[in-house]
Formats: structure tokens, sequence, C-alpha cells
């Protein structure tokens, strides 16, 4: 028996994250760096945003495959070094690996969820920004009570995902 | 005043008791008034006294004062008496202190102290009459009890000694419909009862037996009236048992459809929730997609189908959670129906498996068991079950392990089909609770799911005449059973 739905779904593109940072610009050329000759203020300001990005590791952590595999996908096009962890167990050992600059942080997952890892990484005296990713009406809120750096509510538009990460890694 | 004959209420009526002659006699007189007690106590002591007998008077200071002032008034010599000793007063209150021992008069310290007052008043062989109210004095403390043992206590002193004695309680002891029984038992302590100033105070037999004839019209009065009485609180209490049932009830309503309200607000905001989830993934594919595509780069083929993937994936997933929305909503109006066909369950079983297999990658799953199963069932519906059984033996083994499908033919009329995971299992509680609408493993459960898969499971497998139900393993995890019926 094999339905519409198996035909159509390839799972294994799911699951083709990769386990560490990736360099940026995997996928595509990055086309937001002017050329040298462009010169100019503009072009000057868009450069050094792109070298942030470059120099900056959003770690992805959400329970949900296809909230992985496209953030990571866009952040990754748009320069970002990405990493990506399946709960807060799992981003905690990330963190220690490697030092992110800044957590995109699920909070409903099983295992460890979004507050008890907040706890346990400033018990382990990691300063790093978190932005609290949820669909839960109380956003705002969940994002006061881990003492996030920012909040999206989902469902997002990614240019406000961009423009809140983009703003917190300038700020570093 | 007559002071003559000292045991008669009526000299004309009563002077013919054989009673009054008894040498022991103790006499009991209830009243009314202060003042028709101290009359008659005059004409017991004074008769006593004016015959050369001796008096012993325990009372309180009030009736002590009244007495003596009418003895007086009567023309005799109360001073001389009290010097001859044959007039003896005390105070009832200050005489009880002399042989109560912890509210109970002590038999040896009353026989001590009230054998002393005797033996000195029957000096020279005179008689005595004695007149005490202690006992009234007790019993309106509320020691009733210490009251008649008191009363014994003085009817076994008149084996030792030889005295009339008279008691007096005043009436207003005894106001209630209870009292009765108590008014009988100081009764039985003596040998002769005196009634109120009411009775006693009437001249002849005729006005007498009017008065009788009275108070027994006044005793039914009385009877009927207690009985309506207690008729109307028998009424009233079931009256306000009744009110108190409504009011619970009411309460009861009250709280449940509180309970819904919550209900339904929880489930609305646990729906949008999930709603939310594909729709974020959507959102960010779409617009990768479009900021990439319009300006003609070289976006790469593999990164299109792993967003289109996505679009794909998380647009069925809505559909399916638009789906259980509607189920729902089916199974509250009766109306989830069956499309019955005939179908391989085995068959079924595996190939779902397979499916759910190929969507995980860190749980494995066994099947075993039967290889083929034919029974007449809805196969988009027992396969919406599967998917539900095995979704959950993923989502709750959040550490992986191992998940056995076992199918077997338990008896010729039906088919099991079993999930068995190692995961974080359920509670004895939970193993029910499971299948309620919008129930969630817990307050603090922090995976995803609408609450509605087991529930709209149940009703499926019950629709097919069969049967759903969990069970704990002693060695963790949990097993999910569904039994459909061969033929319908």
């Amino acid at each position: 028996m094999v339905t519409r739905f198996q035909q159509a779904y390839r799972p294994e593109l799911l699951h083709t994250e990769a386990p560490g940072y990736q360099p940026a610009g995997r996928y595509l050329v990055d086309e937001s760096l002017p050329s040298e000759q462009e010169g100019g203020a503009a072009a000057e300001s868009q450069r050094n945003a792109a070298r942030v990005r470059h120099a900056s590791r959003i770690l992805i952590v959400d329970d949900d495959p296809s909230i992985r595999v496209t953030l990571s996908a866009f952040l990754e096009a748009e320069g970002y070094l990405v990493g990506t962890a399946i709960n807060g167990e799992d981003a905690l050992e990330h963190v220690d690996r490697e030092r992110p600059t800044v957590v995109l942080l699920d909070m409903r997952m099983p295992i460890m969820d979004g507050w008890i890892f907040a706890r346990e990484l400033r018990a382990r005296g990691v300063e790093v920004p978190l932005v609290a990713m949820t669909a839960a009406q109380d956003a705002r809120r969940w994002a006061a009570e881990i003492d996030a750096a920012a909040y999206v509510a989902k469902p997002f538009d990614v240019e406000l995902l961009l423009s809140t990460l983009d703003k917190l890694c300038n700020a570093l | 005043m007559k002071l003559m004959d000292r045991n008669s209420d009526h000299p004309a009526a009563f002077a013919a008791d054989p009673k009054d002659e008894h040498p022991h006699s103790h006499s009991v007189r209830f009243y009314g008034e202060d003042s028709f007690l101290v009359d008659d106590l005059s004409r017991f002591v004074g008769s006593a006294l004016g015959s050369g007998e001796s008096a012993v008077v325990i009372a309180t200071g009030a009736h002590r004062r009244g007495l003596e002032e009418r003895l007086r008034a009567a023309g005799l010599d109360v001073n001389l008496a009290v010097n001859q000793g044959r007039y003896v007063a005390l105070d009832a209150a200050k005489t009880l202190t002399q042989f109560m021992v912890d509210g109970d008069p002590d038999p040896t310290l009353f026989a001590a102290t009230i054998g002393e007052v005797l033996a000195a008043a029957s000096a020279d062989g005179r008689s005595i009459v004695a007149f005490g109210e202690m006992v009234a004095l007790l019993w309106e403390e509320g020691n009733s009890a210490a009251a008649l043992r008191l009363e014994r206590l003085w009817n076994d002193l008149a084996h030792v000694y030889e005295f009339e004695l008279r008691c007096a309680y005043p009436m207003r002891l005894f106001p209630n419909h209870g009292d009765a029984e108590q008014l009988q038992k100081v009764c039985a302590e003596h040998s002769h009862v005196r009634p109120t100033e009411s009775y006693t105070l009437l001249g002849d037999p005729d006005q007498r037996l009017r008065a009788i004839a009275l108070l027994q019209q006044k005793a039914l009065a009385l009877e009927t009236e207690i009985k309506e009485k207690n008729r109307l609180l028998i009424a009233e209490r079931e009256a306000r048992a009744t009110i108190q049932k409504i009011a619970l009830d009411n309460a009861r309503l009250y709280q449940a459809a509180q309970e819904a309200i919550v209900h339904r607000e929880e489930f609305l905001s646990v729906a949008a929730h999930e709603l939310k989830t594909p729709i974020t993934s959507v959102r960010a594919a779409a617009q990768l997609l479009l900021r990439r595509v319009p300006e003609g780069e070289p976006t790469k083929p593999e990164l299109m189908t792993r967003m289109l993937s996505v679009l794909d994936l998380e647009t069925e997933k809505l559909g399916r959670l638009v789906n259980q929305l509607l189920d729902v909503s089916r199974v509250h109006a009766a109306q989830l129906s069956l499309d019955r066909t005939d179908v391989d369950v085995a068959q079924l079983v595996r190939s779902t498996v397979e499916r759910t297999e190929s969507q995980v990658t860190r749980h494995s799953f066994v099947v075993q068991g039967l290889h083929t199963a034919l029974a007449s069932v809805d196969s988009l519906r027992i396969e919406q079950v599967l998917t539900n059984l095995l979704d959950n033996a993923v989502k709750y083994s959040p550490r992986a392990g191992d998940i056995t499908v076992d199918v077997s033919q338990p008896d010729s009329q039906w088919i099991q089909i079993s999930v068995r995971d190692h995961g974080i299992g359920l509670s004895p509680d939970q193993c029910e609770r499971v299948f309620e609408r919008f129930f969630r493993a817990a307050e603090n459960d922090r995976t995803t799911g609408l609450g509605l898969g087991l529930y709209i499971s149940r009703e499926i497998a019950e629709r097919h005449g069969g049967r759903l139900w969990a069970e704990t393993p002693e060695d963790g995890g949990s097993r999910f059973v569904m039994q459909l019926p061969l033929v319908p």
C-alpha cells in the first residue's frame, strides 16, 4: 500500500542536517557582498554586515525537523554560520563544543525544554543571548521568564528573524 | 397560720393518709413560688417545734430568714428553741462543701457531718424533723446525678437515725417535656410526693378533681403540640436538606460548565499552537524560495527540493490536524461513518509500520506474528489508528528504543494488534485517561499534539465493534492493544 504521501515525502531530506556548523554560503554564492569597485558608504556597511554574519554562529534549538531544516537553510543562505539541536540537552552539548553567538530557542521540547536549558546554561556561566521562538500566545512572558534578549512568535516573518539576529550580533 | 398538722397540705383531705404516719417518712415538695415553700416549711417546722420536737433546717439564706420570720409571727420563741438545741438552721451551700468531693457526695463525710447534727438535735430522745434543699442546689448546678445520690444517702441515714425528712425542688428545674423522666427519678427516692401550690392550694376534693381533668387536657394538648412541632421540625429539616442538595447540584453544574469553558480555551490554545508550528515552517520555506528565485540566481536544486519537501510535509501535517478536528466534531455528532471492505489487516499493519519507520531515524521497529489476517474494516480508518499508535510510541520514547508490533488471533472471533514501546510509559491512572478528549500526558507535557489522537482512535475501534486499551508492562514503557472482530 503506497500512498500519495509516501511518494511525495522524502524524509531523508530532513535528516541531512550537518552535526556541527557549516561554513557560510554552502548553497549560495553570497550576493550580498558588493564588489570592491562599487565602494561608497552603503556598500561599506553592507560589507560590514556580511562580515558580522560570517563571524556569527546561530544555534537553532527546536524539536520540529522542518523548522530546523528551513531556518538553517535560510540563515546559511544569508551568510550566518548555523548549528542545530533537537532539544535542550542536545543544545547544551553543542554549546560546550562550539560557543554560539546567539541561541534561537524553541520553548516546548521533550527531554529538556527551553526553561531548563536556559537555567542550565546560566548555571554553567555561559553568557549567550537567547532568542525565544514559540507558537504560544504568551511568547513575551515566556521570553521574560528565561530572560531572553528577544523573542519571535511563530509563525514569524523571516525578515524579522533576520533583523533580530543582525541587531544582536552587531551589538556583540 | 395553722401549724399543728405538719404533713398535710389540707388537713381535712389528707389526715387519714397512712403514709403520713410512717416513722421514716421522706417527702418531696415541689413548688412554684418561694413564698409558698416558706409557708409550707413554716407549718412543717412550726408544728414540730410547737410540740417539743427538734427541727434541722438546711436551706438557703433567703428561705431560712423567711421561715424564722413566719415562726416568730406565729408566736414561737425561735431563740429559745435555738438555745435548747431544738432548732438547728444551716446554710445549704456551705453544708454541701463539707462532704462534696470532686462533684460527688462522699458517703462517709456525709454520714459524719449530718449524723453529728442529727445526734445533737435528738438529745433527750426528741423526735426530729429535717428539711433539706441541698439536692435542689446540686440540680440547679446541672449535677442531677449527685442530687439523686445525695437523696439515697439521706435514705441510708434513716437506718441509723430516726427523723422525718422533707426535700424541696422548685418546679422551674423541670421545665421541658424531656424532664419528666428525671422528675420521676426524684419522686422514686421519696415516700411522699407533694405537688406545687397550683394543686395544693385548691380547697376541696371536687376542685382538685376538676384541676386534674384540666391538667390532663393540658398534658394532651402539650403532647399534640409537641408532635406537631416535631413534624414541622422534620419537614423543615427535609426542606433544608433538599435545598442543600439543589445548591450542591447547582454548584456542581456550575463547576462542570466552568471546567468545560477552561477545557475549550485550553483546547483552542493547544490547537492554535499546533497549527502555528507547521505554518512557521511553510512560511520560512516559502520566503526562502521567494528571496532566491525571482533574482534568477543559481539556486541549488538540492535546496529547492528540500524546501519543497518541507512545504509538502508541513501542509500534509496541517491537513491531518484539520482532519483530526473534523473527526472530533464528527464523533461528537455521531457522524463518524465507516467504509468497510475486506482487508488484510496484517499487511496493513506491515505497510503502516514501514512508512512510520521511514520517517524516523532513532527508533527501530519489530513486527511479529501473523502475516495474513482478513477482516472487514475501513482500511483508511484502521490505518489512521495504527499511525496514531506508532506515532505515539515514537513520540513518548524520546530516548529511542525498540517498538514491537504484534499481530495475533487470540481466538476465532478477534484479530489483535498490539504496539509496545519502551518509552516514558503511563501511570495506572493514565491508562484510561489517555483516551479522554484533549488529554495530554501532563500539565508540563512539552511534547506536541492536540490530545485527540487516542480519543478518535478508540472511537474508530469501537465503531468497528472492537476495543482499544492501554497497558503498563512491568518492565516499563507502554502497550496499546486493539482488538477487531473478524466478522462485523
